[in-house]
């Protein structure tokens, strides 16, 4: 049976979830590294959710140098405490230097930012037509045997993705090679930025938004731009399919479709919501389907 | 300091005559290929034509090849482009499959005589290695390097050049720079505000909606019902950097805009070989603009680029 995983995005208020029914706690940030506990008070924070009685998660971004070492020594750490535990690597860096340093955990997944499909658009279907690969074109990036093979070297058995309606195939062939697809079933991401989007908009420090950011603001295409900025933008596109939340540097949409997905689906190892999801989640609904 | 070549797109054969007039060091181009995904996304990671204006942002094979001949006669290299993102190899459409075919798009362009292969699909880069394609390969940034070690990753598949993500401090771009064996590249101007290779604002691939560049497009905040670019970095142009640039150690900085009028992106072109050439001759910021004020068209650079803060590597304190 599929298991439901709460994702703390603030990893200060773990200690609120540490009764709940789920799963799987999961902490860190797939975009931004201020969300990432680091160091002893990772350790301190995952052993109390291992022995709350639930699996703990430790999702990582990418990282520049200036955070890396952080990171991996936080991952070291882990390593050295035995700590059983899945890590989501976003970054290509942090799964080279700790795979070759030996310091990964058993279960390791690769993060939304690098488990993509050109579905992870808000027009997908503007490009792709059932005559020419429909499915084919949509499918998880991962389900590629070229890269199933590169990645297994690096101990790689998971990812964690948005679920389309067309992702079954595709987490059907990860399946059977024996990774664990883990889907987030409310907000799907679109885009990865560096630089902060949110952060930018209100004139914070970035680190100083931590929590603030997690409310997202809901905003929609209104006017259409280019390079060319002699031509004026223009107001022709029909706002119903540019709706997005940006919650810090990563932009998003709601995801609707998920309650059927749940239904139809035996090949998922877990359905991750956010605790900033919650309030617009039936996760009681989720619970029955599951 | 380093001298840098200019990276240009292009994609007419009169474009790359205009791209070498105006000191492009490399180019890169993709050409006509039947093999369509989907409506008329290519290998080259756009649609053929351009959604604004129907331009064509590859090539047909024959200008392809004659705009290769051209290059190399004038001591340009050139690069294909086979950057598609995102792509699997899925197994259950028999017939033409898209691997099978970006192969032979690939070994097409090797055949018109083209330096290396721009490869934004790990999966593609691992089968071309695999397929004994010895062609150097430039990752593009669609594979998002942030760090050494990412770069160590790649370098250990064997490619040659590396493209950088935009948002980078000349610091941390001369660090990633002086501490790896591949030649480095990072663009120049004009960009994207989100990671490219982790976006799904896409754009150019042939899509029937008019996006234009989507996060440069005014968005209308829910909340507060403000109208406002939310998503647009506001980086475009490196020229006031340029020195410093060349002072990191990369080997190329890329302009883009292959869907653009060719003689207006030879004309940054322009800009940015007049000003590698005075910052070499020791002149400073103030003098490189003043000559290029003097001598090139620079009213509308001034008025979009300057007058609107489009500066790159400037400003780092929205950088997480």
């Amino acid at each position: 049976m599929s298991k439901l995983e709460l994702h703390i995005s603030d990893y200060k208020h773990t200690m609120e979830y540490l009764a709940e029914h789920y799963d799987v706690l999961a902490l860190g940030d797939e975009g931004c590294m201020y969300y990432v506990p680091l160091g002893e008070e990772a350790l301190k924070l995952a052993r109390k959710i291992i022995n709350s009685g639930h699996m703990f998660k430790y999702v990582t971004p990418k990282v520049s140098d200036g955070n890396f070492t952080r990171l991996l020594e936080t991952i070291r750490l882990f390593h050295i405490a035995e700590l059983d535990y899945t890590i989501v690597i976003n970054d290509l860096g942090i799964l080279y230097e700790a795979s070759h340093q030996k310091i990964l955990p058993k279960m390791v997944s690769l993060g939304r930012s690098i488990a993509r499909t050109l579905q992870d658009t808000a027009w997908a279907e503007e490009f792709v037509d059932e005559k020419n690969g429909k499915i084919e074109l949509l499918t998880n990036t991962l389900a590629d045997s070229m890269k199933y093979k590169l990645f297994t070297k690096y101990g790689v058995n998971g990812m964690d993705a948005n679920l389309f309606e067309n992702s079954s195939y595709g987490f059907q062939r990860l399946f059977d090679w024996g990774w664990n697809v883990s889907v987030h079933i409310r907000n799907y991401s679109i885009a990865f930025a560096r630089k902060c989007a949110y952060a930018k908009y209100k004139k914070l420090n970035v680190g100083d938004c931590v929590g603030s950011c997690r409310e997202g603001i809901d905003i929609s295409m209104d006017q259409i731009c280019d390079f060319n900025e002699h031509r004026p933008c223009v107001n022709k596109l029909q706002a119903d399919i540019v709706d997005f939340t940006l919650i810090g540097n990563v932009l998003y949409r709601k995801n609707k479709a998920y309650l059927d997905l749940v239904k139809d689906s035996r090949i998922i190892y877990s359905y991750v919501i956010h605790d900033y999801e919650l309030d617009d989640t039936d996760i009681d609904q989720i619970r029955a389907l599951l | 300091m380093k001298r840098v070549l200019i990276k240009a797109p292009i994609n007419s054969y009169e474009g790359a005559q205009m791209q070498i007039e105006a000191g492009a060091g490399e180019f890169y181009a993709g050409f006509e290929y039947d093999f369509r995904m989907g409506k008329g996304l290519t290998f080259s990671g756009r649609a053929i034509k351009s959604c604004f204006d129907k331009r064509k942002t590859v090539l047909t094979y024959e200008d392809f090849k004659k705009s290769v001949d051209l290059a190399h006669q004038n001591g340009v290299l050139v690069e294909l482009v086979a950057n598609v993102p995102s792509i699997n190899d899925s197994e259950f459409i028999s017939k033409n499959s898209i691997r099978e075919n970006y192969l032979d798009y690939v070994k097409r362009g090797i055949d018109a005589g083209v330096d290396r292969v721009i490869v934004g699909d790990l999966g593609n880069l691992l089968y071309l290695k695999e397929k004994g394609i010895h062609t150097p390969i430039t990752v593009s940034t669609f594979l998002a390097c942030m760090n050494k070690a990412s770069i160590r990753f790649f370098e250990d598949l064997g490619v040659e050049k590396i493209v950088l993500p935009h948002p980078f401090s000349l610091a941390e771009i001369k660090e990633l720079a002086q501490n790896t064996t591949l030649k480095v590249e990072i663009f120049g101007h004009f960009g994207c505000s989100f990671l490219e290779g982790t976006c799904g604002l896409l754009h150019l691939n042939n899509e029937h909606l008019q996006t234009g560049i989507p996060c440069r497009a005014k968005y209308r905040v829910r909340k507060t019902g403000e109208v406002i670019n939310i998503l647009d970095v506001n980086e475009d142009c490196s020229l006031c950097n340029l020195d410093k640039i060349m002072e990191t150690g990369v080997d190329s900085i890329k302009t883009i805009g292959r869907d653009l009028d060719p003689l207006f992106m030879a004309s940054i072109t322009a800009a940015y070989s007049l000003a590698i050439e005075l910052f070499l001759q020791g002149k400073s910021k103030e003098e490189v603009l003043g000559q290029i004020k003097e001598e090139l068209d620079f009213g509308y650079w001034e008025d979009v680029f300057c007058n609107g803060n489009r500066c790159k590597y400037i400003d780092y304190k929205y950088n997480i």
